[in-house]
Order: C-alpha cells, then sequence, then structure tokens
C-alpha cells in the first residue's frame, strides 16, 4: 500500500470512528434526559389530575371531575384508566374512567385528596399510566435525532475522505517526486533539482536534498577535472620520453658528431621528464597516505634557514631560465621542531607554485620571523611572490585536493600541475601542528604563510 | 620549395620532438609558444599546414582555430590539432571550429608524419 493510500484510509477511518463514537454520544446523553422527561411528564399528568380532583372536591362538583377526567384522557393517551373513590364521613361511593386493557408498561399510582374544610371528605384516585404510550413522542424525537447524526456522520464521512486525500497528495507529491529525482541521480544526471518551496519539513527535505545534489555535482567535476590532469600528467612526459627515446635511435642510426651531441640534449630531456613523472607519482602516494590517514612527520629540532637555502639551490635555475628573482630573506632562526624532508616538500612546492605564476621580472621570496602565541614561541615561515595572485573564491578552494582554481592554467607555459601539491602541503602543516595562511588578491601576488613551533 | 609547418607548442619538449620529426622528414618548421604568437607569425607569413595545440596558456587551440579561420589570408590552410584529450565529444566539437585532423599525444613519429602529409594532401585536392 502507498503512503498516499494508507493516508487516506487513516484519516478517514479516524473521523469516522470519531463521528460515530460522537453521534454514539449524544444519543446516549439523549437517553438519560429521555428519562427524566418521561417522569416529570407523568408527575405533570398525576399533578393535574390531584388538582382537578381537589378543585371538584371543593366546589363538592364530582362529575366536573368525571368530564374533566374524560378530557384528560383526549389530551393524554397514556392515561388508560382512573378509579376514583369519594369518601364522606363513612359513605363510599366510586367511579371509573377508561377500561383497564393494561399495557405491558402500565404503572399505577394511588393518591388522595381532601377537603381543607371539611378533612372528613376526601377523594382518592388510582390512576393508571401507559408509558409505551407516554413515552411514543420521545422515540420519535430519538429517531429524528438518530437520522440527523448519521446523515451529518456520511456527510463528514464523504469530505472527510475528499481532505484526507487531497491532504495526503500535497504531502506525497514532493516525496514522489524526490524519488523520481534520486532515480535520476543514481542513473548518473547529477545536480538534478527540484523546485519545491514551503516552509515545513517537507520544504527542508527538498532543500537538503538539492544542496545534495549541488555537491555531488561539484564532487563529479572535481573527479573529472582529477582524471583529466592526471591523464595529462601521466602522458604528456611518457609520450615526450618516448618522443625523445626514437629521435636518439635515429641520431645513433645516422652516427654524424652533431647527432651525437642531440643525442645527448635528449637524454638530459629525458631525465627530466622522468624526474616529473616520478614527482607525480609521489604526490599520488603522499595523497594516498593522507586520505588513509598514514601521513606522518617525524619531529626533530631542524634548522629551517638551511633547508630554505637548499630549497633557493635547487629552483635557481629555472628562476634565472624564467628571469625571475629568487631570494632567501630568513635571517639566524631558533631551531623548530620539524620532519626535515617534509618541510623542504612544503617550501619545494610552495617555490615552485610562486615560480609557476610569476612572469619575468617578477619576484619570489622566502621569510621566516619569530612570533608568540599561547605561551610558545613559533616561526611564520612566507613564501611570497609578484605573480598573479588569485581572487577569494580560488583562495577557498585552495588547498582541496584535485581542484586548482578556475582558468588556473591560463598563462602558465608546459607542466600544468594537478591540484595535489598544496592539499599535501596543507597535510604536512597539520602534522606539524601548525596553521597555514593565504594572503592573494588579483594581480597583488600571493603569500601563503605556514608556522612550525620553536625546539625549545 | 620545401613545405612548411607552424607547430604552436606551450611545452618545450613537444616543440623540440615535433620539429625535430618534420625537420629530418624534410619539411621547414616555425615554431611559437602560444596561440598569440603563433596567429602573429602567421599574419606576416602564412605557413602551408598548422600544428596547434589544445591546451596553452594566453590563446588556446581552440580560440587560435576560431581567429584563424576569421581571418581571410589564414582560413584556408589545414589545421591540426595535438591533444591529449581522449573523449569523441570534444573532438567533435573541435571539427566544428575548424580542425581538420586530430593527433593525440603521445604520438608516434610515422603518424604523426602521416597525417601531416594527409592533411596536406586534401588541400592540393582541393585547390586543384
Amino acid at each position: 500500500m502507498t503512503i498516499r493510500t494508507r493516508l487516506v484510509v487513516s484519516t478517514f477511518l479516524l473521523q469516522v470512528i470519531s463521528m460515530a463514537l460522537l453521534g454514539w454520544g449524544v444519543l446516549a446523553v439523549r437517553g438519560q434526559f429521555q428519562e427524566l422527561e418521561l417522569r416529570q411528564s407523568a408527575v405533570l399528568i398525576e399533578k393535574t389530575v390531584e388538582r382537578a380532583a381537589l378543585d371538584s372536591l371543593i366546589s363538592k362538583d364530582d362529575v366536573a371531575l368525571l368530564s374533566y377526567m374524560k378530557f384528560l384522557q383526549v389530551q393524554y393517551p397514556a392515561i388508560t384508566q382512573a378509579r376514583i373513590l369519594w369518601q364522606n364521613k363513612g359513605r363510599e361511593r366510586g367511579s371509573t374512567v377508561g377500561n383497564a386493557g393494561f399495557g405491558s408498561k402500565a404503572r399505577s399510582t394511588r393518591f388522595t385528596v381532601a377537603d381543607p374544610a371539611d378533612p372528613q371528605k376526601t377523594t382518592e384516585v388510582a390512576l393508571t399510566l401507559d408509558y409505551d404510550v407516554l413515552e411514543k413522542p420521545f422515540l420519535e424525537a430519538n429517531r429524528r435525532l438518530a437520522k440527523i447524526i448519521l446523515s451529518v456522520w456520511a456527510g463528514t464521512s464523504l469530505l472527510g475522505l475528499l481532505v484526507s486525500f487531497f491532504i495526503a497528495r500535497g504531502l506525497t507529491r514532493p516525496i514522489g517526486e524526490l524519488s523520481r529525482l534520486a532515480g535520476e541521480i543514481g542513473g548518473g544526471k547529477l545536480g538534478s533539482r527540484l523546485n519545491w518551496e514551503s516552509d515545513d519539513e517537507l520544504g527542508g527535505l527538498v532543500l537538503a536534498f538539492n544542496a545534495m545534489s549541488g555537491r555531488l555535482e561539484e564532487f563529479d567535476s572535481i573527479k573529472r577535472n582529477f582524471v583529466s590532469s592526471v591523464t595529462h600528467e601521466l602522458r604528456s612526459p611518457l609520450g615526450a620520453i618516448e618522443s625523445f627515446l626514437s629521435l636518439i635511435r635515429d641520431k645513433i642510426a645516422g652516427g654524424t658528431p652533431e647527432g651525437y651531441a642531440q643525442s645527448k640534449e635528449f637524454l638530459e630531456r629525458i631525465a627530466v621528464n622522468v624526474r616529473r613523472l616520478s614527482g607525480f607519482i609521489n604526490d599520488l602516494l603522499d595523497v594516498a597516505k593522507i586520505e588513509k590517514g598514514k601521513m606522518e612527520c617525524v619531529l626533530r629540532p631542524m634548522e629551517l634557514p638551511l633547508v630554505a637555502h637548499e630549497v633557493c639551490q635547487f629552483f635557481e635555475a629555472k628562476a634565472t631560465l624564467q628571469g625571475v628573482v629568487l631570494s632567501n630573506r630568513m635571517a639566524a632562526l631558533p631551531p623548530v621542531f620539524g620532519d626535515a624532508d617534509r618541510v623542504r616538500q612544503v617550501l619545494v612546492n610552495l617555490v615552485a607554485n610562486g615560480l609557476k605564476f610569476t612572469t619575468t621580472g617578477g619576484q619570489v621570496w622566502i621569510t621566516g620571523e619569530q612570533f608568540r602565541d599561547a605561551g610558545a614561541r613559533w616561526i611564520e615561515v612566507t613564501v611570497g611572490d609578484t605573480g598573479r595572485g588569485m581572487d577569494d573564491k580560488d583562495r577557498q578552494s585552495l588547498f582541496q585536493p584535485f581542484t586548482q582554481g578556475r582558468n588556473v592554467n591560463e598563462g602558465v607555459a608546459g607542466h600544468k600541475g594537478t591540484g595535489l601539491g598544496l592539499y599535501i602541503v596543507k597535510s604536512i602543516v597539520d602534522q606539524h601542528g601548525g596553521k597555514i595562511e593565504v594572503k592573494s588578491a588579483p594581480g597583488q601576488g600571493t603569500r601563503i604563510s605556514f608556522s612550525l613551533k620553536v625546539a625549545a | 620549395m620545401a613545405t612548411q609547418v607552424m607547430v604552436i607548442d606551450d611545452e618545450e619538449d613537444y616543440r623540440i620532438i615535433i620539429s625535430e620529426v618534420l625537420r629530418s622528414a624534410g619539411f621547414e618548421v616555425r615554431l611559437a609558444n602560444d596561440g598569440e604568437q603563433g596567429l602573429a607569425m602567421l599574419k606576416e607569413k602564412p605557413s602551408d599546414i598548422v600544428l596547434v595545440d589544445w591546451m596553452m596558456p594566453r590563446m588556446d587551440g581552440e580560440k587560435f582555430c576560431l581567429a584563424m579561420r576569421a581571418e581571410p589570408k589564414l582560413k584556408e590552410i589545414p589545421i591540426l590539432m595535438l591533444t591529449v584529450k581522449q573523449t569523441g565529444d570534444e573532438e567533435l566539437e573541435a571539427l566544428h571550429f575548424g580542425v581538420d585532423d586530430f593527433v593525440v599525444k603521445p604520438f608516434q613519429t610515422p603518424e604523426l608524419l602521416a597525417r601531416v602529409r594527409a592533411a596536406l594532401r586534401r588541400t592540393e585536392k582541393k585547390a586543384a
């Protein structure tokens, strides 16, 4: 059974039952009142007869009582019989009105009235009332009431069925839509959205669902970017190596001195590409370690300026070739706690990025400064450049894996990068208990700083 | 007169490889680092065929093709696009913006030469 059917049936049943109970209650209360009213009308008749008996006694008109009784019998068919007994100083005289065809529910009452002027003169009346007849108008009224209750019950039930149907439809429609949408997303159509606005729980669900769908689409595009950059990063150097090898083969076959010289140059290029490939594979392995939570740094006291110097030397040739001034502006600093290899990796990544986005005539530099935070001494290392900088949106996704800024490679020649470097950098700095920060604006250059704890 | 080829690629390795392959096959080769530079050189003196990389800084392969096809002097020159992209959709799209053929990196030397020659042959037929 669908949720909609279940909702309709249950609300409908609830209404039918509650209406039935209400009707039954009304009838039950009505029954109690009826009993009271029945007794009251019996009492009323008795009082009337008593009154008439007294009147006739006072006015000494016995015939009046008899004719009045006959009149009353017409007025109240419930009076089946009235036996009247007059007594005056031992003398008795009786008369009977109506016959004693008693019904099953006939009840008799007997009462005596005395003349207030002469207590010896009394009239005794034995009145028999048929309750069946007395009850009749009440039963009729009850039947009418029951009829009204029944028709109201049927009417509201029908109305309730309609209303519950519409309510159920309103509730289940977005659920149905969502499940259809979830099917679409499952089928690979990521980023599907549902247009549904309401400020209830369903509206919240739809909002959350849409947000989830958007995130999935984002992840998918990240994955696609990653696959495409990995493909490029692997194929491009491999292809170059392959081509250089075949060129070298041709040159050697040619056997000329120029061919020999060129082959040496090609071998150099092969070496560069092999380094690039192994660097990329190391990055991938590091990312795998990070994702498994197995990136571990062994912290020992180390000399930062020494590492910075090595990194600058490593990049000097590249910077010179690019026409960029690369400088180590790190003064003498106390030793810090760090994994020298990992800190070197951080600096290599940051300087490589700086050089990548800085054009001829620009500068890339490394500085280090001491500061105190929460009672501990720290050193803040900054790698700055005069490159093209980035906007806030790119800055926010900077340390996420597999993402590069939009059009990040616009204006970058050669090696494109995979978007793994800064993710690894951040993980290493986290492992050192430090913080990493980026200051940048488009056209204003970039400054990335990270902190390391001083080894005291 | 030797057939002149314009090679536009931002990766130095590929510039060296392609020019080396083409030169040893008897072509005359001119090199450019990106689309802008390549377009300027072509406007100065057209080549017989252009080899252009897809992913490049400043002016990428797509923009370069559109710019070239908009230039009356250059619009008949065959274009071979160098790409690492693999999906057919993108290649189809590239055919729409005026690419004549593709060379997928990494390529084998004979394949590169064969595609260059085939593209040249098609233009000659058209001219005749």
